[in-house]
């Protein structure tokens, strides 16, 4: 569904709608065919090749277009990345990552202790309030949690 | 709704991730909006059977993931508490709802 996305924008040439135009690789040329010099098509250049040591993984979903429009990006910026696609009854791959079944989720590779530490919390916090009269309040503090990490990007190291 | 933005918003900010600024930002056209509005039941009657029965993409290439969408996605006569259940439920959660 990507690759027909892409080719569709490339036909079109109307991939330059989501381009700034401070992208310097772009190159503007005049349409020979077009009455009035106001028009001009713009072809996109992709920029270098971006591969990282570790590379990021994006858990998507072939049909939904917000994954399409998180791997557009990554295709406009060049970057080397991983595709996971997640069968769509796996709750539980995306439920660790993120706490939800949601997609897309953007997996890099920064960041990591941030990401274990808060793992760490979570579980001391599961074992050490749950027992209690304080539930509600351990429900409260998950959903910060959760809703602090609710950007769908997890940067581990 | 907007974390895929945020997603595209992280990487172009971030010089790991090669030049940024290369993405504009979102504009929230209503226009676009509107008119996905206008089709949203079209596109659920003529679109979905067919990608999802097709098997093609990945996240439904086995049947459990095909049995999975169809529960939670429902189609235009019927409403969410309807399309889950038998349609006995909807009626004795929400008596003032008309089914």
């Amino acid at each position: 569904m990507l690759r027909s996305t892409l080719a569709l924008l490339s036909i079109s040439n109307s991939i330059q709608a989501f381009l700034s135009p401070k992208v310097t690789a772009i190159q503007r040329h005049t349409s020979s065919l077009s009455m009035s010099s106001s028009t001009e098509i713009v072809r996109f250049v992709q920029g270098p090749r971006v591969i990282r040591d570790e590379l990021p993984i994006v858990y998507v979903y072939d049909h939904c277009p917000f994954c399409v429009r998180v791997r557009l990006a990554l295709g406009i910026k060049n970057i080397k990345h991983t595709v996971h696609f997640l069968a769509n009854d796996d709750v539980k791959t995306p439920t660790k990552l993120v706490g939800k079944k949601i997609a897309p989720i953007f997996v890099s590779s920064f960041l990591h202790l941030r990401y274990s530490v808060m793992n760490l919390f979570t579980h001391f916090a599961a074992c050490i309030i749950r027992p209690t009269y304080m539930y509600t309040f351990y429900r409260l503090y998950l959903k910060i949690i959760w809703s602090w990490r609710s950007p769908l990007i997890l940067f581990r190291k | 709704m907007a974390e895929s933005l945020d997603i595209i918003q992280k990487i172009d900010s971030d010089t790991r991730f090669g030049a940024t600024g290369q993405i504009l930002p979102a504009t929230s056209r209503k226009d676009l909006k509107n008119w996905q509005a206008s089709v949203q039941d079209i596109l659920r009657t003529l679109q979905r059977p067919r990608y999802v029965a097709s098997g093609i993409l990945p996240e439904f290439a086995q049947i459990e993931s095909r049995h999975y969408f169809i529960k939670g996605h429902e189609l235009p006569p019927y409403g969410k508490d309807e399309w889950k259940g038998d349609g006995t439920e909807a009626k004795r959660n929400f008596p003032w709802q008309k089914n």
